[in-house]
């Protein structure tokens, strides 16, 4: 399922003292089965752009087509209900959401709203939990007894339970240690190579946009200021320091190569091992690049 | 979610009554509770409703803020006006409508009862309007300090009812965030069965206790470790300060009272 985000707006508690303006004429296009990060600092408008793909916000100006149903500010719960069941969201600190009294409960909850075959599900639950890396004897156990990281994916498992055709990820390693970080990343990253759902991803952290996206909006004061593929982010690091953003260290390094050495990359995703092994034959070759 | 309340009804500004002190804003305001019971004639509630008027344009608060605040209250003092209406079977009969007779006491009994709501609820929501919590807080535990001699724990209270009031906006953020999440997992809040709305509504309230216990465990440590121990000997950083405004308005009010007690019949 594809998105499209047609001069959106959303300005929050109109008509009060403490009107504000979050989204500004916003166009965007989420290609089926992408990966696209959203970058931008805190209160740039990132969470309230992703709000009105399920329907939790409803643009005051514009239109957001999700598939083919269209959300605008005077849509019908039932269309909003209709587009909630492909969609799902895992929020910043997504372990502030589990309440059921096993694990198994909770992650059956998503299903169960949404009237998918519980059954069927339900019988899927070990693979999910391995999937997530958690072991299937936490079925039984209380969320409430397991430690933060356990919490968390369990917490992500009960999004990924429904198997959404578009899954949201809101700065969802928010918290975590570095090494926590890079394993909730990896299992978003096979998860989308599995099933292949249109993947968003917010983050105020170029490293990870630059870990799995391949397409890359920057939002700053309510406003998409920049959009491309990594490449044409990362050759606009002027403009991306101006916003508190800076491109990858691993990225640095790289083009400081590149411009010392007048060796070219074919890509800046390469890890250090790639790196280091296409610029030995690069410079076997004598210096000339060669892909 | 919760776009339209403003929280603690609190209008920052820099009017009169802002500038207040806020001790003396809350003795003037229960003293107008107690005078306004003893009001009995046309003359004194025309002097009440002038009074109204003069600390409205003395608040610089929009009145929409004030009607939106006594809306609700409306509803209560119509009842009340009917009621009295109803029942009161004095006086000479005014008009029927059907076998309901209408008495001029009636009427006059339901108009005053009426006022005095409407005044009393006009008063302490000017004051909640125009004074922030912290100050209100502050200024209940000095004039209930007195008490401590009687194991009245004033200043716990005001501590309590100062942690409840800076968690309100955190908790209604908290509960923001997690009716967003339950919903984007197909939680149904407004439509659906009875145990289906059941069941969202516990999705919400569990994960919200929860919070709530860590955040209070987490706040009490916290406190502990910047060396609070109760309230013995802690000095203040904010000061009230009384300034000629008080004075003045005790002063103004102490002489209406006066004026009212001799307009009494
Ligand atoms: N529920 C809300 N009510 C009022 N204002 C909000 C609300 N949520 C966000 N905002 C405001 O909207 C702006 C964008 O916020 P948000 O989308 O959360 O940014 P980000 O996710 O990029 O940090 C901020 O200025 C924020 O204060
Ligand atoms: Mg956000």
């Amino acid at each position: 399922m594809d998105v499209n985000f047609q001069e959106v707006s959303h300005v929050y508690m109109q008509k009060t003292p403490f009107e504000t303006l979050a989204l500004k004429n916003v166009n965007a296009y989420f290609r089926a089965s992408s990966v696209t990060a959203v970058i931008g600092r805190t209160g740039s408008g990132k969470s309230t752009l992703v709000q009105h793909i399920n329907g939790l916000l409803k643009p005051s100006a514009g239109v957001v087509s999700v598939g083919e149903h269209h959300l605008e500010a005077k849509t019908k719960r039932k269309t909003v209900k209709a587009v909630r069941s492909h969609v799902g969201m895992v929020f910043q600190y997504p372990e502030h959401q589990l309440f059921e009294e096993t694990v198994e409960k909770d992650l059956l909850f998503g299903p169960k709203n949404k009237g998918m075959d519980v059954a069927e599900i339900q019988k899927k639950l070990p693979e999910l939990l391995q999937q997530v890396g958690l072991s299937e004897s936490l079925l039984k156990r209380s969320p409430f007894e397991l430690s933060g990281g356990q919490m968390r994916r369990v917490a992500i498992a009960g999004v990924l339970a429904t198997n959404p055709d578009i899954l949201i990820l809101d700065e969802p390693t928010a918290g975590l240690d570095p090494q926590g970080q890079k394993e909730i990343l990896k299992l978003f990253m096979n998860w989308q190579r599995t099933y292949q759902p249109t993947t968003i991803m917010i983050t105020h952290q170029m490293e990870e946009a630059a870990a799995f996206a391949e397409y890359m909006y920057v939002m700053e004061d309510a406003e998409i200021k920049m959009q491309g593929e990594p490449e044409t982010i990362y050759a606009q690091r002027k403009k991306l320091q101006e916003m508190d953003l800076d491109i990858p260290e691993q990225v640095q390094v790289l083009q400081q190569i590149e411009q010392d050495s007048g060796i070219r990359f074919p890509h800046y995703q390469l890890s250090p091992a790639e790196a280091a092994d296409y610029w030995r034959r690069a410079v076997q070759n004598g210096g000339v690049p060669r892909v | 979610m919760f776009e339209n309340v403003i929280i603690g009804q609190y209008l920052p500004g820099r009017s009169y009554l802002h500038h207040m002190d806020p001790r003396a804003k809350i003795a003037a305001v229960v003293f107008l509770i107690i005078v306004i019971f003893l009001v009995n004639s046309w003359h004194g509630y025309a002097l009440f409703g002038g009074a109204a008027i003069a600390v409205y344009f003395l608040s610089g608060v929009p009145f929409r803020y004030i009607r939106k605040g006594m809306f609700p209250v409306f509803i209560l003092v119509i009842l009340t006006f009917f009621l009295h209406a109803f029942f009161t079977r004095d006086g000479e009969v005014l008009f029927s409508i059907g076998m309901f007779s209408f008495y001029e006491e009636g009427i006059r009994q339901g108009l005053f009862i009426s006022l005095r709501l409407l005044l009393l609820v006009y008063f302490t929501s000017l004051l909640t309007l125009t004074t922030s919590p912290i100050d209100l807080t502050d200024a209940l535990e000095q004039m209930f300090s007195p008490l401590e001699r009687f194991k009245f724990p004033a200043y716990d209270v005001a501590m309590m009812m100062s942690i409840a009031i800076r968690f309100i906006p955190t908790l209604l953020q908290e509960t923001e965030k997690i009716i967003k999440a339950q919903t984007a997992r197909g939680a149904d809040f407004n439509k659906g069965s009875m145990r289906d709305r059941m069941q969202a509504f516990v999705s919400l309230l569990v994960p919200l206790f929860v919070r709530a216990f860590r955040r209070a465990e987490d706040l009490a440590y916290a406190m502990e470790a910047r060396g609070y121990n109760g309230g013995e000997g802690r000095t203040k950083l904010r000061l009230l300060v009384w300034g000629w405004r008080d004075t003045l308005c005790c002063c103004l009010i102490a002489v209406f009272g006066v004026i009212l007690l001799f307009l009494r019949q």
